[in-house]
Formats: structure tokens, sequence, C-alpha cells
């Protein structure tokens, strides 16, 4: 997508500007933005909160960018306990546990007058493993994903090596950009069934610093597997305080 | 007199705006584009802005871009990367192109591989029907540069690049000559890979881009020739320089918005420099001037006159006579000879090329500087 800002309404804050840089001023869009997350096992804690913050003043700024603009907000939940790094991740055999406290979320959000989701990293690691699985039977349907021993690599435009999933006892382990991919597979779905007279979709995702290489190779997945022209990965990354964050905005064409 | 800068086809000044950019770079974006920390994702941000502008720049996208160290680390990955050890390849270049293209084909040839060098007319100007006939079944990759950096001759890529592309062989177009003052679209051209660097537009030393496109990585990646870090795909491994990579980037900007017009006036102060000298000694031209050639370079021979003599007489002037990158060679070019320039001839040839910061006074001055050892020499010859 092309379409650029010329513009700025005065009550889009330099905070938030970067993150909606390339958001329409003259035609309407979806936006979904995912903040608020957090590990089940550490509970909600001060990236949580602020990044829902951020989340909120991105959402409400888009609003004002275009009369027109829909905004969604979601929260991602890591009930995986799994842990990460930059180039390994790690799945333990215990999950957190089940009962998720959100009311400091829901007191934040009663305060700014929104609603939000809840989407739990369990269920799209599901969702990406029957997917992967399907694929095991039909690999020419999904080319750019390859089999090396028990590995599953997906051709990564620009990674060396991007880790999918990994085959164990015929099941498929999804690796983290695969549950990101999934992420965005399913939002964007759901800003296209929602709103299907908005011309553009975005999903602006605030992460943490370190899940940077896990967002931007589940992003490259799911735009080159299912993105389409009118969709956006806008990759916010940012510390507990939220004070600064980076925006690396993506588009099936970067690829 | 501050000396007159004509030497814009070794390398040109960097512009202020790239200063700027790299100042930036140097003092905000220090970290590493790797590191997984805010500082390391503002370097990478802006490494992938530079990127992100590159791509525009060429018709390219993002992923298809590659920063290396220069063209000549371009041009080595490009061809020693596709023609992989193993079996015996074909390659097919021309006999004017840059030192680093013929000698990293030299060096495939000592490795057992075949190349064929072919030659050009005497305007510098390869077939592309010889080209066509040169392929064969093993032809692994054909490499033909833009623009020459000696007799500013444009070769016909586009062209080439449609027979290569209905033969399913890889092209390779060294562009560093052209890309500054010529419209590159790597679709239109044709090409699968495609280098230039940084110095050749106003930028920085000691960076340079390879595009690689997507269909030629995607069925066969590139063999690195660094192996280490995985950066740039795992295609170029070690620490990307940033502040050079933004400079880059700052310098396909400000190129990127009045190109056409700068070429226009270039070529308006070559016409003035040559109208000067013809006012005042005799020359020859070994380059064209007019379509099918660069429009802010030309070749020249003074007849009788040693260039190098000429050269160490001429004060405050910077001209070449030949190519830089070959003029510690002590051999006469390999592009004049493969024109068929005569051996006085190459000995009194000039190369005068012009740029952004050079004004019509200067052209004049440079012309009559010239012109005034040049009418003597001769006579001091004999």
């Amino acid at each position: 997508m092309t379409h650029t800002t010329s513009t700025w309404s005065p009550q889009v804050t330099d905070r938030v500007a970067p993150l909606l840089e390339t958001v329409s001023t003259t035609s309407r869009s979806a936006v979904l933005v995912a903040g608020g997350y957090f590990d089940t096992a550490a509970g909600i804690g001060a990236f949580s909160l602020n990044s829902f913050a951020l989340a909120q003043e991105t959402g409400a700024a888009a609003r004002r960018l275009h009369r027109g603009n829909k905004v969604l907000y979601d929260v991602i939940v890591n009930d995986l306990g799994m842990s990460c790094a930059t180039d390994v991740c790690a799945l333990p055999a215990a999950a957190g546990p089940a009962g998720i406290d959100l009311s400091p979320l829901t007191a934040s959000a009663a305060g700014a007058g929104i609603s939000f989701t809840v989407t739990r990293e369990r269920n799209l690691r599901n969702r990406a493993a029957r997917s992967m699985k399907r694929w095991l039977r039909d690999p020419a349907a999904r080319p750019l994903f390859t089999r090396e021993g028990d590995e599953i690599v997906f051709r990564s435009r620009q990674y060396e090596k991007v880790l999918a999933g990994v085959v164990t006892d015929g099941h498929v382990v999804p690796r983290c950009p695969l549950i990101v991919a999934e992420y965005f597979a399913r939002y964007f779905a759901r800003l296209r069934r929602a709103f299907p007279d908005c011309a553009h979709r975005h999903v602006v995702d605030i992460n943490s610093l370190a899940d940077r290489d896990k967002v931007t190779k589940g992003a490259e997945i799911y735009l080159r597997t299912h993105g389409t022209p009118e969709e956006e990965i806008v990759l916010v990354f940012a510390d507990p305080s939220c004070v600064d964050p980076l925006a690396l905005t993506y588009t099936a064409y970067d690829f | 007199m501050a000396t007159i800068y004509l030497d814009h086809q070794a390398t040109t000044p960097m512009d202020p705006a790239v200063a700027e950019a790299m100042t930036f770079a140097a003092t905000h974006c220090y970290a590493n584009p790797s590191s997984p920390h805010a500082a390391g994702i503002r370097a990478f941000r802006e490494v992938e802005r530079a990127r992100g502008a590159v791509a525009r720049f060429i018709g390219a996208g993002r992923s298809e871009i590659c920063f290396t160290s220069g063209a000549t680390e371009g041009n080595n990955l490009a061809i020693k990367g596709v023609v992989r050890p193993g079996a015996a390849r074909h390659v097919v270049t021309t006999a004017v192109e840059h030192k680093s293209v013929l000698d990293t084909c030299r060096s495939l040839r000592e490795a057992g591989h075949e190349v064929t060098v072919l030659p050009v007319d005497e305007e510098g100007r390869v077939d592309p029907g010889q080209v066509a006939a040169a392929l064969r079944p093993d032809t692994a990759l054909v490499s033909v540069m833009l623009a020459n950096n000696e007799v500013a001759t444009v070769q016909p890529v586009a062209e080439i690049g449609a027979l290569t592309r209905a033969a399913g062989v890889p092209l390779h177009c060294d562009a560093t000559q052209g890309v500054g003052s010529l419209p590159v679209d790597v679709a239109a051209l044709g090409v699968d890979l495609l280098t230039f660097s940084g110095h050749k537009i106003y930028g920085p030393k000691g960076v340079g881009v390879l595009y690689v496109a997507n269909r030629l990585s995607d069925r066969a990646p590139l063999v690195p020739l660094l192996h280490g870090g995985g950066q740039e795909r795992g295609l170029r491994a070690g620490t990307l320089n940033t502040a050079a990579v933004i400079g880059l980037g700052a310098a396909v900007g400000v190129l990127a918005t009045g190109r056409e017009a700068e070429a226009v006036r270039l070529a308006g102060l070559r016409a003035r420099f040559l109208s000067e000298l013809a006012d005042l000694v005799p020359y020859v031209l070994n380059s064209g001037t007019g379509p099918g050639f660069l429009p802010h370079a030309v070749n020249l021979s003074f007849p009788g006159v040693d260039a190098q003599q000429l050269l160490l007489e001429v004060a405050d002037l910077a001209v070449s006579t030949g190519s830089a990158c070959n003029s510690s060679a002590q051999e006469p070019s390999h592009v004049l000879r493969a024109i068929g320039l005569a051996p006085e001839r190459i000995r009194g040839s000039v190369r005068i090329s012009f740029g952004r910061f050079t004004t019509e006074a200067d052209a004049a001055t440079a012309a009559r500087a010239l012109a005034a050892v040049a009418a003597r020499e001769p006579a001091r010859s004999a």
C-alpha cells in the first residue's frame, strides 16, 4: 500500500504519529491495535499496562485520522509458558495457570470507554499446528515451507533461516513465527469480516523489544502466504515504559 | 585557484545532505542493527528506511536489496554467487567491463569454468545478437554493464535482458556508472542481479548495493562469499556499516528528486567545455556525446600529446587518463583497446566527467587550462 498522510491532526501525539504514518486520511481504514501483552506466569506488569495505554492512544488517534475509520483492540496473552530468545525458543512441558486475572486491563479499558478482546497464544498455537498438519499431508499446497528432517523451515526473504515448526511423533509443534503469523491471519480475517467496506486494513502490534525477530518473521510468513495489497502490519517495539515506541511497517510488497 | 574536480566517473564528492545524514547516524544510530534493544532497533529502522529508498529507486522490493561494501564486492558476489563451485559452467561478459567483473570472471576460468568475453564495436557497445549467439545450455550467467566507466557508452541492457529472460539465463548488470544519470528500473532492464556503489552517486565510499531478484534467489540462493552472523539474509555476513548505509539512502533520495534535469544540465556543461576546447586546440573524441552515452562524461585525445605528461603540467584540475581503478597498472586501458584505438591515441586520452557541483565557469576554465598545456606539449615531445 502506498497511501500516506500529508497533514497530521493536531490531536495525534508525537508518540503515536509514527505508528499511524501510513494510515490514510482520505479513505476508510480498519485498524486492530494489539497492546497489553503479558505472560500468565508473570501476570500483568508495567509493559502490559503501558502498552495497553499506548494501544488506546493509538486507536483514538486512528479514529481521528478519518471519520469512517474502525478500530478494534486486542490483548495477546502468553499462556504457553514459552521462553524466547533471538534465535531459539523452548517449550516447557507445563503451561501457565488456568485462570487469568484481567482486572487491571479491564479497568483501563473502562476508563477509556473501549472494549477489547483477548487472544490466547495456546489457541493460536493449536490452530497453527492444525494448519501445518494439513501441510504435512500436502506440502505442495504451501511451497514456501520445506521439511528439513524434523524441522519445518519457512523460506524467508529477510532471514537466513526461519524455523516454523518441529515435527515430533507425527505432530507439529509450531514455533513462535508461525504462531505470530496465525495471529495476523486471524485478525486480518476478523477485520475483513467486520469491516468489508474499509479500503485498508492495519494491524498495529505493540511488542516488547525482545520479541523483534519472532514477530518480524511472523509478519513475513503472514504477508507472503495470505497478505493482500490492502493489508499492512505495523510492528511496534517498546520498553516497559512505552515512552518512545519504534514502528516498523511491513506490507506484502516489502517481500 | 581551487581544484576543479572533473573526475566524477572515478568518484563523486559527498553531497552535504549525505554528510548530514551520516553525522546523524554516527551519533544516533551507532548501535548494532541486529541488537534486540531500542538503540539496535532504531538503527535497524533507519537501515530499513535506506533499504526501502534504494528499492524504490530501482523498482525493486525491499527484500531484494543487499548492502555490500561497494560495487567490487557486489560484482564478485553476484558472479561467484551464481556460478557455484562444482560442475563447470559458462559465463558470458564483454571486453569493456570493469576490472571487478573481468578479474572475477578470470578467477572462474582458473577454477575450471568457461568464460566468453564478447567484443564491442568502435563505440564500445556490445551487440545483443552476439550475446544471444554466445548462450549455451550450460551458461550460468551473463554480465553486462549499464554504462562504461571510460567511454561512457550505454549498453543495450534491456534488449539483452529480453534475450536472457527468454533463454532462462540470469543477467547481471554492473550499473555503477549509469545509476547516477540514467533511469534504472530492474524490471524494465530485465536484470536478475544489479550492482552499484555509494560513492559514485555523491554518497559514502565503502558501501554498495547488490540487487538480487527474488525470482532468482527463491530458485537458487546465491552462494555467499562471507560467512558469519547471517546478516543480509545470510548473503553477506558482517555487521552492517550503518552510517554508510544511511548515507547511501540519503544519496539515493537526493538523486531521485532531480536526476533528469541534472542530466540535461551536465550535458550542457560538457557541450560548453568541448566548444571552448575546440576554439583553442585540436582534439579527437574517443567517446560519443549523443544519445546512447552518459550525459556527463567525455573521453578525448590530443594528437601527439602524452596524457600523463599533460596532467603533470595542468595544475588545479582533477581529470583522469583512464580508469582510475586501473591507473596504477601501467598498461593501456583495456576499454580503449577494445574499441580499437591506436596506442598513440590511447596515450593521449583524457577522461573528463562533470558533476553536481561543477559550474559553467569550471567547465570553461578547465578547457582553457587543458588547451594551454596541450597546445605546447606536441612541440615539447618533438
